[in-house]
Protein backbone atom coordinates (compact mmCIF):
# COMPACT_ATOMS: atom_id res chain seq x y z
CA UNK A 1 0.00 0.00 0.00
CA UNK A 2 1.26 3.47 -0.77
CA UNK A 3 1.41 5.96 2.00
CA UNK A 4 2.07 9.62 2.06
CA UNK A 5 2.18 11.45 5.32
CA UNK A 6 1.15 15.02 5.82
CA UNK A 7 4.42 15.66 7.60
CA UNK A 8 6.77 13.53 5.57
CA UNK A 9 9.08 16.47 4.80
CA UNK A 10 8.97 17.74 8.35
CA UNK A 11 12.41 16.58 9.43
CA UNK A 12 14.51 18.34 6.79
CA UNK A 13 17.04 20.91 8.00
CA UNK A 14 16.27 24.31 6.50
CA UNK A 15 15.93 27.74 8.13
CA UNK A 16 12.14 27.35 8.07
CA UNK A 17 12.23 23.91 9.69
CA UNK A 18 14.61 25.28 12.32
CA UNK A 19 12.20 27.97 13.51
CA UNK A 20 10.80 27.36 16.96
CA UNK A 21 7.43 25.55 16.62
CA UNK A 22 5.62 28.21 18.60
CA UNK A 23 7.02 31.01 16.44
CA UNK A 24 5.95 29.08 13.37
CA UNK A 25 2.48 28.47 14.75
CA UNK A 26 1.97 32.12 15.70
CA UNK A 27 3.31 33.40 12.38
CA UNK A 28 0.99 30.99 10.59
CA UNK A 29 -2.05 32.14 12.54
CA UNK A 30 -1.12 35.78 11.96
CA UNK A 31 -0.77 35.09 8.24
CA UNK A 32 -4.19 33.43 8.12
CA UNK A 33 -5.72 36.46 9.79
CA UNK A 34 -3.92 38.76 7.39
CA UNK A 35 -5.01 36.82 4.29
CA UNK A 36 -8.58 36.63 5.49
CA UNK A 37 -9.22 40.08 6.88
CA UNK A 38 -6.88 42.76 5.61
CA UNK A 39 -8.10 44.54 2.43
CA UNK A 40 -5.83 43.64 -0.49
CA UNK A 41 -5.27 44.48 -4.13
CA UNK A 42 -3.96 42.27 -6.93
CA UNK A 43 -0.48 43.73 -6.43
CA UNK A 44 -0.38 42.62 -2.83
CA UNK A 45 -1.80 39.21 -3.78
CA UNK A 46 1.11 38.83 -6.21
CA UNK A 47 3.62 39.75 -3.51
CA UNK A 48 2.01 37.33 -1.04
CA UNK A 49 2.13 34.42 -3.46
CA UNK A 50 5.72 35.30 -4.31
CA UNK A 51 6.61 35.37 -0.62
CA UNK A 52 4.97 32.03 0.09
CA UNK A 53 6.56 30.44 -2.98
CA UNK A 54 9.92 31.68 -1.74
CA UNK A 55 9.07 30.09 1.62
CA UNK A 56 8.38 26.69 0.04
CA UNK A 57 11.64 26.98 -1.93
CA UNK A 58 13.63 27.75 1.22
CA UNK A 59 11.91 24.85 2.99
CA UNK A 60 12.93 22.66 0.00
CA UNK A 61 9.42 21.25 -0.40
CA UNK A 62 9.14 19.49 -3.76
CA UNK A 63 6.96 21.38 -6.23
CA UNK A 64 4.93 18.28 -7.07
CA UNK A 65 4.23 17.61 -3.41
CA UNK A 66 2.87 21.13 -2.88
CA UNK A 67 0.84 20.90 -6.08
CA UNK A 68 -0.67 17.57 -5.03
CA UNK A 69 -1.67 18.99 -1.68
CA UNK A 70 -3.22 21.96 -3.49
CA UNK A 71 -5.26 19.69 -5.73
CA UNK A 72 -7.08 18.32 -2.70
CA UNK A 73 -8.45 21.73 -1.77
CA UNK A 74 -8.69 23.48 -5.12
CA UNK A 75 -11.98 21.90 -6.30
CA UNK A 76 -13.75 23.34 -3.27
CA UNK A 77 -12.18 26.70 -3.93
CA UNK A 78 -13.37 26.70 -7.54
CA UNK A 79 -16.91 25.89 -6.43
CA UNK A 80 -16.96 28.75 -3.98
CA UNK A 81 -15.67 31.22 -6.58
CA UNK A 82 -18.35 30.14 -9.03
CA UNK A 83 -21.09 30.44 -6.45
CA UNK A 84 -20.20 33.86 -5.00
CA UNK A 85 -21.09 35.95 -8.13
CA UNK A 86 -24.09 33.76 -8.89
CA UNK A 87 -25.81 33.96 -5.55
CA UNK A 88 -24.49 37.13 -4.00
CA UNK A 89 -24.41 40.60 -5.45
CA UNK A 90 -20.69 40.65 -5.90
CA UNK A 91 -18.57 41.12 -8.98
CA UNK A 92 -16.22 38.57 -10.46
CA UNK A 93 -13.33 40.70 -9.21
CA UNK A 94 -14.53 40.32 -5.63
CA UNK A 95 -14.80 36.60 -6.16
CA UNK A 96 -11.28 36.64 -7.58
CA UNK A 97 -9.95 38.44 -4.52
CA UNK A 98 -11.71 35.98 -2.22
CA UNK A 99 -10.18 33.14 -4.21
CA UNK A 100 -6.77 34.74 -3.93
CA UNK A 101 -7.16 35.05 -0.17
CA UNK A 102 -8.11 31.40 0.09
CA UNK A 103 -5.29 30.37 -2.23
CA UNK A 104 -2.72 32.20 -0.10
CA UNK A 105 -4.13 30.64 3.08
CA UNK A 106 -3.90 27.15 1.60
CA UNK A 107 -0.33 27.75 0.47
CA UNK A 108 0.55 28.98 3.96
CA UNK A 109 -1.17 25.94 5.48
CA UNK A 110 0.79 23.53 3.28
CA UNK A 111 4.04 25.32 4.07
CA UNK A 112 3.27 25.24 7.78
CA UNK A 113 2.04 21.65 8.05
CA UNK A 114 4.89 20.29 5.95
CA UNK A 115 7.63 21.87 8.02
CA UNK A 116 6.49 20.84 11.48
CA UNK A 117 6.29 17.24 12.71
CA UNK A 118 2.70 16.49 13.62
CA UNK A 119 3.67 15.31 17.10
CA UNK A 120 5.51 18.61 17.78
CA UNK A 121 2.47 20.53 16.55
CA UNK A 122 0.22 18.66 18.99
CA UNK A 123 2.62 19.33 21.87
CA UNK A 124 2.67 23.00 20.98
CA UNK A 125 -1.12 23.24 20.68
CA UNK A 126 -1.44 21.50 24.01
CA UNK A 127 0.93 24.02 25.61
CA UNK A 128 -1.11 26.85 24.14
CA UNK A 129 -4.13 25.53 26.03
CA UNK A 130 -6.03 23.57 23.37
CA UNK A 131 -8.25 21.07 25.28
CA UNK A 132 -6.87 17.59 25.89
CA UNK A 133 -9.85 16.05 24.14
CA UNK A 134 -9.11 17.84 20.85
CA UNK A 135 -5.43 16.89 21.01
CA UNK A 136 -6.36 13.24 21.55
CA UNK A 137 -8.75 13.25 18.61
CA UNK A 138 -6.07 14.73 16.32
CA UNK A 139 -3.54 12.25 17.57
CA UNK A 140 -5.83 9.33 16.74
CA UNK A 141 -6.73 10.73 13.34
CA UNK A 142 -3.04 10.98 12.52
CA UNK A 143 -2.41 7.43 13.66
CA UNK A 144 -5.42 5.73 12.07
CA UNK A 145 -6.22 7.74 8.96
CA UNK A 146 -3.95 5.66 6.75
CA UNK A 147 -4.97 2.42 8.42
CA UNK A 148 -8.53 3.24 7.35
CA UNK A 149 -7.47 4.24 3.84
CA UNK A 150 -5.66 0.89 3.57
CA UNK A 151 -8.78 -0.90 4.67
CA UNK A 152 -10.91 0.95 2.13
CA UNK A 153 -8.39 0.20 -0.62
CA UNK A 154 -8.45 -3.49 0.25
CA UNK A 155 -12.24 -3.55 0.13
CA UNK A 156 -12.21 -1.69 -3.17
CA UNK A 157 -9.72 -4.17 -4.59
CA UNK A 158 -11.83 -7.11 -3.42
CA UNK A 159 -14.90 -5.59 -5.01
CA UNK A 160 -13.07 -4.89 -8.27
CA UNK A 161 -11.79 -8.46 -8.38
CA UNK A 162 -15.37 -9.73 -8.34
CA UNK A 163 -16.85 -7.28 -10.83
CA UNK A 164 -14.87 -7.44 -14.08
CA UNK A 165 -17.09 -5.08 -16.10
CA UNK A 166 -18.86 -2.77 -13.84
CA UNK A 167 -20.69 0.37 -14.66
CA UNK A 168 -20.13 3.73 -13.03
CA UNK A 169 -23.47 3.44 -11.27
CA UNK A 170 -22.54 0.05 -9.92
CA UNK A 171 -19.23 1.46 -8.75
CA UNK A 172 -20.83 4.24 -6.72
CA UNK A 173 -23.38 1.89 -5.14
CA UNK A 174 -20.57 -0.45 -4.14
CA UNK A 175 -18.51 2.45 -2.84
CA UNK A 176 -21.29 3.73 -0.63
CA UNK A 177 -21.74 0.25 0.84
CA UNK A 178 -18.01 0.02 1.44
CA UNK A 179 -18.02 3.32 3.28
CA UNK A 180 -20.81 1.97 5.47
CA UNK A 181 -18.76 -1.14 6.15
CA UNK A 182 -15.76 1.03 6.93
CA UNK A 183 -17.72 2.90 9.58
CA UNK A 184 -18.77 -0.35 11.24
CA UNK A 185 -15.26 -1.75 11.09
CA UNK A 186 -13.83 1.48 12.47
CA UNK A 187 -16.30 1.36 15.30
CA UNK A 188 -15.23 -2.16 16.18
CA UNK A 189 -11.60 -1.22 15.86
CA UNK A 190 -12.11 1.74 18.18
CA UNK A 191 -13.48 -0.64 20.80
CA UNK A 192 -10.40 -2.81 20.54
CA UNK A 193 -8.14 0.23 20.77
CA UNK A 194 -10.00 1.41 23.84
CA UNK A 195 -9.51 -2.02 25.40
CA UNK A 196 -5.80 -1.80 24.61
CA UNK A 197 -5.70 1.60 26.30
CA UNK A 198 -7.56 0.33 29.35
CA UNK A 199 -5.12 -2.56 29.62
CA UNK A 200 -2.33 -0.07 29.90
CA UNK A 201 -3.96 1.74 32.75
CA UNK A 202 -5.76 4.41 30.76
CA UNK A 203 -8.48 6.29 32.49
CA UNK A 204 -10.24 9.09 30.66
CA UNK A 205 -10.46 11.34 33.73
CA UNK A 206 -6.88 11.03 34.88
CA UNK A 207 -4.63 10.03 32.04
CA UNK A 208 -2.80 12.20 29.55
CA UNK A 209 -2.29 11.10 25.99
CA UNK B 1 1.92 -22.43 46.77
CA UNK B 2 -0.86 -20.72 44.87
CA UNK B 3 -0.91 -20.75 41.11
CA UNK B 4 -0.19 -17.50 39.30
CA UNK B 5 -3.38 -17.75 37.28
CA UNK B 6 -6.46 -19.79 38.15
CA UNK B 7 -9.69 -20.06 36.17
CA UNK B 8 -12.33 -21.84 38.23
CA UNK B 9 -15.56 -22.94 36.63
CA UNK B 10 -15.67 -19.73 34.60
CA UNK B 11 -18.62 -19.10 32.29
CA UNK B 12 -19.09 -16.22 29.91
CA UNK B 13 -22.00 -15.47 27.61
CA UNK B 14 -21.92 -12.75 24.99
CA UNK B 15 -24.80 -10.27 25.03
CA UNK B 16 -26.34 -12.06 22.03
CA UNK B 17 -26.61 -15.27 24.09
CA UNK B 18 -23.66 -17.17 22.60
CA UNK B 19 -21.84 -19.08 25.30
CA UNK B 20 -18.14 -18.50 24.75
CA UNK B 21 -16.83 -20.17 27.91
CA UNK B 22 -18.66 -22.72 30.03
CA UNK B 23 -17.16 -24.17 33.19
CA UNK B 24 -13.69 -23.18 32.03
CA UNK B 25 -11.06 -24.36 34.51
CA UNK B 26 -7.31 -24.12 34.11
CA UNK B 27 -4.27 -22.74 35.87
CA UNK B 28 -0.82 -21.37 35.10
CA UNK B 29 2.11 -21.70 37.50
CA UNK B 30 4.91 -19.20 38.08
CA UNK B 31 7.51 -19.10 35.27
CA UNK B 32 5.47 -21.52 33.19
CA UNK B 33 4.81 -21.18 29.47
CA UNK B 34 1.40 -22.54 28.58
CA UNK B 35 -0.09 -22.92 25.13
CA UNK B 36 -3.86 -22.72 24.65
CA UNK B 37 -4.97 -24.38 21.44
CA UNK B 38 -8.36 -25.04 19.98
CA UNK B 39 -10.40 -24.49 16.84
CA UNK B 40 -11.78 -21.11 15.76
CA UNK B 41 -14.49 -19.97 18.15
CA UNK B 42 -13.37 -22.32 20.91
CA UNK B 43 -13.14 -19.46 23.39
CA UNK B 44 -9.41 -18.70 23.35
CA UNK B 45 -9.69 -14.95 22.88
CA UNK B 46 -12.62 -14.69 25.30
CA UNK B 47 -10.55 -16.44 27.98
CA UNK B 48 -7.73 -13.95 27.43
CA UNK B 49 -10.07 -10.95 27.58
CA UNK B 50 -11.62 -12.28 30.79
CA UNK B 51 -8.19 -12.80 32.31
CA UNK B 52 -7.35 -9.18 31.48
CA UNK B 53 -10.43 -7.95 33.32
CA UNK B 54 -11.98 -6.51 30.17
CA UNK B 55 -15.08 -8.68 30.39
CA UNK B 56 -16.71 -10.24 33.43
CA UNK B 57 -18.66 -13.50 33.59
CA UNK B 58 -19.65 -16.04 36.23
CA UNK B 59 -17.10 -18.05 38.16
CA UNK B 60 -13.73 -17.13 39.53
CA UNK B 61 -10.45 -15.94 38.09
CA UNK B 62 -7.58 -15.52 40.52
CA UNK B 63 -4.35 -13.72 39.74
CA UNK B 64 -1.64 -14.59 42.24
CA UNK B 65 -4.34 -15.58 44.74
CA UNK B 66 -6.37 -12.39 44.33
CA UNK B 67 -9.86 -12.77 42.89
CA UNK B 68 -10.44 -10.61 39.83
CA UNK B 69 -13.46 -8.37 40.33
CA UNK B 70 -14.80 -5.23 38.79
CA UNK B 71 -13.56 -3.12 41.66
CA UNK B 72 -9.95 -4.33 41.52
CA UNK B 73 -10.01 -4.90 37.75
CA UNK B 74 -8.03 -1.80 36.93
CA UNK B 75 -5.29 -2.61 39.37
CA UNK B 76 -5.02 -6.34 38.56
CA UNK B 77 -5.33 -5.70 34.85
CA UNK B 78 -1.94 -4.00 34.73
CA UNK B 79 -0.34 -7.23 35.95
CA UNK B 80 -1.57 -9.12 32.90
CA UNK B 81 0.25 -8.11 29.74
CA UNK B 82 -2.10 -8.94 26.88
CA UNK B 83 -0.66 -8.68 23.36
CA UNK B 84 -3.45 -8.36 20.80
CA UNK B 85 -3.59 -10.35 17.61
CA UNK B 86 -3.49 -7.20 15.49
CA UNK B 87 -0.71 -4.82 16.56
CA UNK B 88 -2.46 -1.91 14.81
CA UNK B 89 -5.08 -2.07 17.56
CA UNK B 90 -2.43 -1.93 20.23
CA UNK B 91 -0.11 0.75 18.88
CA UNK B 92 -2.23 3.86 18.97
CA UNK B 93 0.29 6.60 19.64
CA UNK B 94 2.14 8.67 17.01
CA UNK B 95 5.60 7.27 17.86
CA UNK B 96 6.99 4.01 19.19
CA UNK B 97 8.41 5.73 22.27
CA UNK B 98 5.10 7.34 23.21
CA UNK B 99 3.40 3.97 22.83
CA UNK B 100 5.93 2.20 25.05
CA UNK B 101 5.74 4.83 27.82
CA UNK B 102 1.93 5.03 27.70
CA UNK B 103 1.44 2.22 30.23
CA UNK B 104 4.22 3.17 32.68
CA UNK B 105 3.03 6.80 32.70
CA UNK B 106 -0.51 5.68 33.53
CA UNK B 107 0.87 3.57 36.37
CA UNK B 108 2.09 6.85 37.86
CA UNK B 109 5.82 6.13 37.66
CA UNK B 110 8.22 9.07 37.71
CA UNK B 111 9.96 10.30 34.54
CA UNK B 112 13.22 8.45 35.23
CA UNK B 113 11.44 5.15 35.91
CA UNK B 114 9.28 5.56 32.82
CA UNK B 115 12.31 6.22 30.63
CA UNK B 116 14.24 3.31 32.09
CA UNK B 117 11.30 0.93 31.63
CA UNK B 118 10.89 2.03 28.00
CA UNK B 119 14.56 1.59 27.25
CA UNK B 120 14.67 -1.86 28.84
CA UNK B 121 11.52 -2.96 27.02
CA UNK B 122 12.83 -1.83 23.63
CA UNK B 123 16.17 -3.51 24.35
CA UNK B 124 14.37 -6.72 25.28
CA UNK B 125 12.57 -6.85 21.93
CA UNK B 126 15.80 -5.85 20.14
CA UNK B 127 14.48 -2.58 18.79
CA UNK B 128 16.67 0.08 20.41
CA UNK B 129 16.80 3.24 18.30
CA UNK B 130 13.17 2.87 17.19
CA UNK B 131 11.88 5.44 19.70
CA UNK B 132 10.98 8.19 17.26
CA UNK B 133 9.63 5.97 14.47
CA UNK B 134 5.98 6.00 13.62
CA UNK B 135 4.29 2.63 14.20
CA UNK B 136 2.60 2.82 10.85
CA UNK B 137 5.96 2.66 9.05
CA UNK B 138 7.05 -0.58 10.69
CA UNK B 139 6.90 -4.08 9.26
CA UNK B 140 4.48 -6.61 10.76
CA UNK B 141 7.27 -8.30 12.69
CA UNK B 142 8.51 -5.00 14.11
CA UNK B 143 4.98 -3.93 15.02
CA UNK B 144 4.50 -7.18 16.88
CA UNK B 145 7.72 -6.69 18.81
CA UNK B 146 6.83 -3.08 19.66
CA UNK B 147 3.43 -4.30 20.89
CA UNK B 148 5.24 -6.75 23.16
CA UNK B 149 7.53 -3.92 24.35
CA UNK B 150 4.53 -1.75 25.28
CA UNK B 151 3.35 -4.57 27.51
CA UNK B 152 6.78 -5.51 28.93
CA UNK B 153 7.39 -1.89 29.91
CA UNK B 154 4.63 -2.26 32.51
CA UNK B 155 6.53 -5.20 34.07
CA UNK B 156 3.53 -7.54 34.18
CA UNK B 157 3.47 -10.84 36.08
CA UNK B 158 2.40 -12.69 32.99
CA UNK B 159 2.65 -12.16 29.25
CA UNK B 160 -0.43 -13.22 27.28
CA UNK B 161 -0.24 -13.52 23.51
CA UNK B 162 -3.21 -13.99 21.19
CA UNK B 163 -2.15 -15.65 17.93
CA UNK B 164 1.32 -14.11 18.05
CA UNK B 165 2.59 -15.38 14.70
CA UNK B 166 -0.32 -14.22 12.51
CA UNK B 167 0.97 -12.29 9.47
CA UNK B 168 4.62 -12.95 10.22
CA UNK B 169 7.04 -14.28 7.62
CA UNK B 170 9.14 -17.30 8.69
CA UNK B 171 12.11 -15.14 9.65
CA UNK B 172 10.03 -12.73 11.75
CA UNK B 173 8.28 -15.70 13.31
CA UNK B 174 11.60 -17.30 14.22
CA UNK B 175 12.86 -14.03 15.78
CA UNK B 176 9.67 -13.72 17.78
CA UNK B 177 10.08 -17.28 19.04
CA UNK B 178 13.68 -16.56 20.09
CA UNK B 179 12.46 -13.43 21.84
CA UNK B 180 9.74 -15.29 23.72
CA UNK B 181 12.18 -18.03 24.69
CA UNK B 182 14.60 -15.42 26.06
CA UNK B 183 12.04 -13.70 28.30
CA UNK B 184 11.97 -15.02 31.83
CA UNK B 185 8.31 -14.44 32.48
CA UNK B 186 5.20 -16.61 32.80
CA UNK B 187 3.54 -16.73 29.40
CA UNK B 188 0.28 -17.84 27.86
CA UNK B 189 0.30 -18.34 24.10
CA UNK B 190 -3.04 -18.88 22.42
CA UNK B 191 -3.35 -19.85 18.79
CA UNK B 192 -3.04 -22.41 16.05
CA UNK B 193 0.71 -22.32 15.60
CA UNK B 194 1.22 -25.76 17.11
CA UNK B 195 4.88 -25.96 16.13
CA UNK B 196 5.54 -22.78 18.11
CA UNK B 197 3.73 -24.13 21.17
CA UNK B 198 5.55 -27.43 20.81
CA UNK B 199 8.88 -25.62 20.87
CA UNK B 200 8.22 -23.02 23.54
CA UNK B 201 5.65 -24.35 25.95
CA UNK B 202 6.01 -26.80 28.77
CA UNK B 203 2.29 -27.44 28.89
CA UNK B 204 -0.56 -27.26 26.42
CA UNK B 205 -4.28 -26.92 27.03
CA UNK B 206 -6.70 -28.07 24.34
CA UNK B 207 -10.00 -26.26 24.51
CA UNK B 208 -13.18 -26.61 22.52
CA UNK B 209 -16.71 -25.24 22.92
CA UNK B 210 -15.60 -23.02 25.77
CA UNK B 211 -14.23 -25.77 28.00
CA UNK B 212 -10.89 -27.47 28.60
CA UNK B 213 -10.76 -30.83 26.83
CA UNK B 214 -7.34 -32.00 27.93
CA UNK B 215 -4.16 -30.57 29.34
CA UNK B 216 -0.68 -32.06 29.33
CA UNK B 217 2.76 -32.04 27.84
CA UNK B 218 2.49 -30.54 24.31
CA UNK B 219 4.29 -33.38 22.53
CA UNK B 220 2.16 -35.99 24.19
CA UNK B 221 -1.12 -34.21 23.43
CA UNK B 222 -0.30 -33.22 19.87
CA UNK B 223 0.72 -36.78 18.94
CA UNK B 224 -2.75 -38.05 19.73
CA UNK B 225 -4.24 -38.07 16.27
CA UNK B 226 -7.77 -38.87 17.40
CA UNK B 227 -7.79 -36.17 20.09
CA UNK B 228 -6.46 -33.62 17.62
CA UNK B 229 -8.95 -34.46 14.90
CA UNK B 230 -11.88 -34.46 17.28
CA UNK B 231 -10.97 -30.88 18.13
CA UNK B 232 -10.46 -29.71 14.55
CA UNK B 233 -6.68 -29.66 14.99
CA UNK B 234 -4.03 -31.79 13.36
CA UNK B 235 -0.84 -33.51 14.43
CA UNK B 236 2.02 -31.08 13.72
CA UNK B 237 4.22 -32.09 10.81
CA UNK B 238 7.28 -32.54 13.01
CA UNK B 239 5.46 -35.13 15.12
CA UNK B 240 4.03 -37.27 12.31
CA UNK B 241 5.44 -40.75 12.23
CA UNK B 242 4.68 -41.20 8.58
CA UNK B 243 5.32 -38.04 6.57
CA UNK B 244 2.47 -38.43 4.14
CA UNK B 245 2.29 -35.95 1.29
CA UNK B 246 -1.41 -35.61 1.78
CA UNK B 247 -2.52 -35.63 5.37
Amino acid sequence: MRHSFIDKYSDLTTPIHALHPRVKLLVFLALLFYFAAVPITWWIVGLNVLGLTLGTLIARLPFRFVLKRMMIVLPFLVLIILFIPLFQEQSWTDAGITAARAFCSILALILFMSTIPFRVLLDELSRLGVPKFVIQVFSFIYRYFFVLIDELERMELASRARTPNRSRKHYYTALSRMLGMLIIRSYERSERIYQAMQLRGYDWEESEV
Amino acid sequence: MTSLIEFENYTYRYPDGTTALSGFTMNVEQRERVGIVGPNGAGKTTALLALSGLIFGEGTIRIDGETLQKKNGRQLRSRVGLVFQNPDDQLFMPTVYEDVVFGPKNLGWNAAQVDKAAKEALDAVELPGYEQKSSHHLSSGEKKRVAIATVLAMQPDILVLDEPTTNLDPHARRRLMQLLASLEISTIIAGHDLELILELCTRAVIINNGAVIKTGEPKELFQDKLLMEENYLEVPYSLRKVREDVY
